[in-house]
């Protein structure tokens, strides 16, 4: 616990070593500030709809403080000291996770700001909110995962960024996708015609993948929470997620030792 | 302290460590010697635990590395060949950093950190950030991690290699100090540097050991190989004639000719006789100035060509 803890600390006072804490939580707060002006210009404050426009931007603000985790411990050297050092690789991996994890609730942190002006000019502030930003905590957690599993899959920063921006705008996209994928099928059936099914199989066949595409896709789960409905499934869902890559970061570093090339 | 058995590690489609076993008492300063790809490091990164064998076993202290590996690593301070440091923290920050890693208790790290950074000469650097430091500085930093929570086994990969004359000095007798309290293994390419540290010295070439001696009993071995050149001005060829009928003197040959009519003779002197006198006065005599005398120091592949072929345990490679 106590090396989780040294690991955590050292990494999260690295964002604000390195410039690249600072901008993030810089543009953090500009986009979320300038949200929040527009909605104060036009009398009409939606917190709802600032955690929502912000949650937008997680492709590119994860990237950016997971990138780094792995990579640059690895291209450094530093990693021999972590790998040498008492702490076991989950505690290394838990460590490093916790510190994006804490850095993600710092930059969120600066939007309570714009919830304490809300409620004290009358805003409307209940569950929908709460729902948003616990919505916005957990789809963060898993894709700082996500972010945490690519940083370990090279040593160079930029490769790290890039898989998770991919990745996470692939998952954000799931949703399009899905129905894309699914139409694919039905015509790809119906123009080929191979099994003789009738129509009414091919429609199903094709539902059947967008629907399981959909199932995958984390922002479906979560728009009930941002509606105020509170179940555990999505919030088991995105940690589920979490705790997937978590254990996939793990088993990499793990096996990193006992490559032959 | 630390034991090793049948060590194999097959990297890159070759066998980087071939069947390495050996033991390292308590408070013996081992030296690790070979030449670059022999496998040093590759062997040093085993025995703390960051790569794995893919057979053998390493044993620190009585933990298994593979099997007990948290215990092992408490008693290990690794120095790698490229420091691992932080190059965004100030040195402090940094060594605090170690101190909370290896589970060093909040009360002891204060006292314990003022003491390894005397001991490394750290000191007066402790509020600079590391990216600052020269290589010295952060070889010095490098060294001061590897002795936070006083492990009882050092692992120094090529502690001086990039520093200036002065500083490989400095860090040499840190090390020999450091031998005193600790058990020390080091590795290194340079043949004096291991004879002025190390309590006994193992030689690994492509992977094998080659060789695992004393350093005296090294040079005894190096003895057989006992060489002289001289630079002297005079006729060659008599100069030959006349220094072979010498006893003690093996061979000679002409080694360079230089400007001014010298001649730099490589001499081969029978083991244990002291053939230098005779060599000079039989110069002396023929009216043939001597210029310089020196010996000359084995280089490490001839150490490599005469322990591999002496040494039965070397043709196994």
């Amino acid at each position: 616990m106590t090396r989780i803890l040294a690991i955590f600390k050292r990494d999260y006072l690295a964002y604000f070593r390195s410039p690249i804490g600072l901008v993030v939580l810089a543009i953090f707060m500009l986009l979320s500030g300038l949200y929040f002006s527009a909605g104060v210009l036009q009398s009409y404050q939606d917190m709802v709809g600032e955690i929502a426009f912000m949650q937008s931007f997680l492709f590119i603000v994860v990237p950016l403080l997971t990138m780094r985790t792995f990579a640059e411990d690895r291209k450094n050297g530093t990693e021999v000291l972590l790998l040498t050092s008492p702490a076991n690789t989950l505690e290394i991996v838990l460590g490093k996770y916790l510190a994006a994890l804490a850095m993600l609730v710092t930059l969120l942190a600066g939007t309570l700001l714009h919830l304490a002006v809300t409620l004290a000019y009358g805003g409307l502030i209940d569950f929908n909110v709460l729902g948003a930003y616990l919505g916005f905590l957990f789809l963060a957690a898993a894709f700082l995962a996500i972010g945490l599993f690519a940083s370990a899959t090279t040593e160079n920063q930029i490769i790290a960024a890039v898989i998770t921006f991919v990745v996470i705008i692939a998952l954000t996209l799931l949703d399009a996708i899905a129905s894309m994928a699914g139409q694919m099928v039905t015509t790809l059936l119906a123009q080929l015609n191979f099994f003789g099914l009738p129509d009414t199989r091919i429609d199903q066949a094709g539902q059947a993948v967008t629907g399981a595409l959909q199932w995958l896709s984390p922002m479906t789960r979560i728009t009930d929470l941002t509606n105020g409905i509170f179940s555990l499934s999505p919030l088991l869902f995105l940690l589920s997620v979490a705790a997937a890559f978590l254990f996939l970061t793990n088993r990499l570093i793990e096996k990193r030792r006992w490559s032959q090339r | 302290m630390i034991e090793i058995q049948n060590l194999v590690k097959h990297y890159g489609g070759v066998k980087a460590v071939n069947n390495i076993s050996f033991t390292v008492e308590k408070g013996e300063v081992l030296g690790f010697l070979g030449p670059n790809g022999a496998g040093k490091s590759t062997t040093m990164n085993i025995l703390t635990g960051y790569l794995s064998a893919s057979s053998g076993t390493v044993k620190i202290a009585g933990f298994d590395i593979l099997l007990n590996p948290q215990e092992a690593k408490r008693h290990i301070g690794y120095l790698p060949e490229n420091p691992p440091l932080y190059l965004d923290m100030t040195v402090q920050e940094y060594l605090r950093f170690v101190c909370d890693l290896k589970g060093v208790k909040k009360h002891e790290q204060t006292r314990q950190l003022a003491e390894i950074m005397k001991l490394a000469r750290v000191s007066d650097v402790a509020g600079r950030l590391i990216k600052n430091l020269s290589k010295g500085y952060r070889q010095r930093v490098g060294i001061a991690q590897a002795l936070v929570g006083n492990p009882e086994v050092l692992v120094l990969d090529e502690p001086t290699v990039g520093l200036d004359p002065k500083q490989i000095i400095e860090i040499r007798n840190l090390i020999k100090d450091l031998g005193k309290k600790h058990t020390v293994i080091l590795s290194s390419h340079i043949l004096t540097e291991v004879k002025a540290v190390c309590d006994r010295v193992v030689i690994i070439n492509q992977g094998t050991i080659a060789a695992i001696d004393t350093p005296e009993g090294l040079s005894r071995q190096m003895a057989r190989a006992n060489k002289l050149s001289m630079t002297a001005e005079g006729p060659a060829r008599v100069i030959i004639e006349k220094l072979r009928q010498l006893t003690g003197v093996r061979d000679i040959a002409v080694l360079a000719e230089k400007a001014g009519n010298l001649t730099v003779f490589e001499i081969e002197l029978e083991p244990e006789t002291e053939a230098r006198k005779p060599i000079f006065f039989e110069m002396a005599r023929q009216g043939w100035p001597i210029i310089e005398f020196k010996s000359l120091d084995p280089t490490l592949e001839e150490i490599f060509l005469q322990v591999t072929s002496a040494s039965p345990e070397g043709k196994k490679g």
